[in-house]
């Protein structure tokens, strides 16, 4: 398995009266070809931030302070806009957090479509049609004439998702980033919609960086998982070495707080106290506040993500 | 959609019903015996009473309106007191060059303000940005007649580049005689539509759907021109409408400044002669002219916006 996109200690933040204020601390990881890798985590700890910044789609106030994303021979945070054009939507592509608010009122789905083929090809008017109706039957879209001609409004949350899907899967790519695709639906639409993720990813081989607050959706699409808590990352391994023994207190709340499909971490919160805010981070163990197996040293001193085998990692002076 | 532009057109009707009874009793308040004014101050009481009689003043005010809403309604506003002129001849005739010189102002206005609009949110918090938001405030808060005397001072009377008075024939000798009154009325309402069209552009530019844009690798020119730029201009189609309203009211005093012999210097001039007709079907057609223009924003909105057009 060759790697495909290696995150180096990328920190991320923003400027407040001239002083820089992290979000993302040193965030490093490896998307190997053809693997599902999950990033999980509360709301607030940084995995769009993460997301975002692979893609180049950081918001203006939000910029990369050190580190670098390659992908083949290109750094991409250093990549000028035009050049990042000829991979976005083509060789790496992205599925939004909110499917209401993704596409583009005042166009057609097929507009919309047709604008990937559009720009990663040289295709006839003719040519791209086909090919529309084909990507929308694939994410199983009834009547793909129809819903060319249909606007975002005219479709369910569900469905918009699926053309979302459609759109990031157009080119097939090598890379699919999807941010939390399902959160924002209904609980059976959001089992069709992982279905069909995981479907795609296996015909397509793609790559998929899959974000999440679910456990249990982590369990049943992906190879590998981070865990990220306040900007870093303090857990990662394979779903299995991490289902079977989580060795970071987070984690391990994370699995007693939703043990199943569907049961989301935001829902079940056991785990007491919320996560910090950027302005006031802890200076040891940023977990430390919530932390029941917290001694002195956590307090002081912050803990480094300790290599313990080739895949696994861990954020903590105590491992469970 | 022809459902609603049906609707939406039949709503006019009512609305044309009020106007034109308000206009009616406002001015049946107004002080001024129309009799008194075409007779002259030393008129018999007698003659005045037969003048009366002759235009319908002596029946009651209920009898007056019936007769007044029927001719209203044939398109028949009266003579003039003084010119003996049919009143919707008048109008008819002053109404086009009023009517071109409002279309002409709003095409300057866009011209102008739209694509600096365009720039400016696209240079947002730049040097530039701050400079034009600079210089549209000036011209806001320039009033228009101060604008039209300086622009007929130094380009018709200094440097004898445009005429000052008339209107001109034939189709370019017109669009010439244009030039300084809609560039008078255009840049005023360019300077706001700059500000609107930006911060329009600016809120669109920080949507959802634009992040998707950018996802899919469109070029940075498209993600302005085509999908932020077709949301944006919604809420502009409707401040243009807007401002076509308001544009009546600039127009008379331009039209003034201009001597051009459109509806406002009609109306003005009817107004200070107390040549009551005149003054009521001026009324009148400016009181259509603003429901029509509102209709046509409204339907043109629909036409840009697929919620309302599939609704
Ligand atoms: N434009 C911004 N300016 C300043 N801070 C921001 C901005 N966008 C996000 N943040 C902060 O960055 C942090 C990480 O946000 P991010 O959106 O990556 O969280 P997330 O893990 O995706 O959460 P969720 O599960 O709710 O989507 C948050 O604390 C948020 O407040
Ligand atoms: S370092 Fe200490 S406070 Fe932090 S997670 Fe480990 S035990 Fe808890
Ligand atoms: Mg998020």
């Amino acid at each position: 398995m060759g790697v495909l996109l290696e995150v180096k200690n990328i920190s991320v933040g923003t400027r407040r009266n001239g002083e820089f204020i992290g979000i993302l601390e040193n965030v490093s990881f490896k998307l190997n070809k053809g693997e599902t890798v999950g990033i999980v985590g509360e709301s607030g700890c940084g995995k769009s931030m993460t997301a975002l910044t692979i893609m180049g789609l950081l918001s203006k106030n939000i910029f990369v302070e050190s580190g670098t994303v390659n992908y083949e021979d290109k750094e991409l945070t250093k990549l000028p806009t035009t050049e990042l054009n000829r991979l976005r939507g083509k060789e790496i592509s992205m599925i939004f957090q909110e499917p209401m608010t993704s596409l583009n009122p005042s166009f057609t789905i097929g507009n919309q479509l047709a604008e990937v083929y559009k720009h990663h090809g040289n295709f006839s008017a003719k040519e791209i049609r086909q090919k529309s109706l084909e990507i929308l039957s694939k994410v199983k879209i009834s009547d793909p004439e129809d819903k060319l001609k249909a606007y975002p409004h005219q479709l369910s949350g569900g469905m918009r998702q699926r053309v979302m899907i459609a759109m990031a899967l157009a080119c097939s790519p090598k890379i699919m980033i999807a941010d939390e695709p399902t959160t924002a639906l209904d609980v059976t639409v959001q089992a069709q919609i992982l279905d069909l993720i995981n479907e795609l990813q296996a015909g397509f081989n793609t790559s998929v960086l899959f974000i999440t607050h679910d456990l249990g959706v982590v369990a049943e699409t992906c190879h590998r998982m981070i865990v990220m808590y306040a900007g870093q990352i303090i857990e990662e391994g394979t779903v299995a070495e991490i289902f079977d023994h989580p060795s970071h207190p987070y984690t391990s709340g994370l699995m007693l707080s939703a043990p199943r499909l569907g049961s989301a971490i935001k829902r079940l919160k056991t785990i007491k106290g919320v996560v910090p805010d950027i302005d006031n981070m802890p200076t040891g163990c940023r977990f430390a506040p919530r932390c029941p197996y917290a001694t002195d040293i956590c307090f002081e001193k912050a803990p480094f993500l300790e290599k313990m085998s080739e895949t696994r990692g861990v954020r903590c002076w105590h491992k469970l | 959609m022809i459902k609603y532009f049906i609707r939406r057109t039949l709503l006019t009707i009512p609305t044309m019903f009020l106007c034109i009874t308000i206009i009616f009793f406002c001015l049946r308040v107004v002080p001024g015996d129309p009799a008194l004014i075409m007779l002259g101050e030393n008129a018999t009481p007698e003659a005045v009473e037969g003048l009366h009689k002759a235009m319908g003043l002596d029946k009651p005010i209920w009898e007056q309106y019936l007769t007044f809403l029927n001719d209203t309604l044939q398109g028949d506003f009266g003579k003039s007191i003084y010119s003996e002129k049919s009143v919707s001849k008048q109008l008819i005739e002053a109404f086009p060059h009023t009517f071109n010189l409002a279309l002409m102002s709003i095409f300057i206005a866009c011209i102008i303000g739209i694509p600096l609009g365009i720039v400016s949110a696209r240079k947002h918090n730049t040097l530039f940005d701050d400079g034009l938001r600079v210089v549209s405030l000036i011209v806001l808060a320039a009033p228009a007649f101060l604008v039209g005397i300086f622009l007929l001072i130094v380009f018709s009377v200094q440097i004898p580049l445009f005429p000052s008075m008339g209107v001109g024939n034939g189709f370019f000798e017109k669009i010439y005689y244009l030039i300084l009154p809609s560039i008078t009325i255009g840049t005023g309402i360019a300077a706001a539509l700059i500000r609107f069209m930006s911060s329009s552009m600016i809120e669109e530019i920080n949507k959802d759907y634009i992040r998707t844009v950018r996802a899919k690798g469109i070029p940075e020119k498209l993600v302005f021109y085509k999908h932020a730029l077709r949301n944006s201009l919604i809420p502009v189609v409707t401040v243009i409408g807007l401002n076509m309203t308001g544009l009546l009211s600039g127009a008379v005093i331009i039209e003034m400044i201009f001597s051009r012999p459109g509806l406002g210097s009609l109306a003005l001039d009817a107004i200070f002669a107390r040549d009551f007709p005149v003054v009521q079907g001026s009324l009148i057609l400016f009181m259509l002219i603003v429901i029509i223009v509102n209709l046509l924003v409204d339907l043109s909105y629909s036409l840009l916006n697929p919620r309302i057009r599939q609704s």
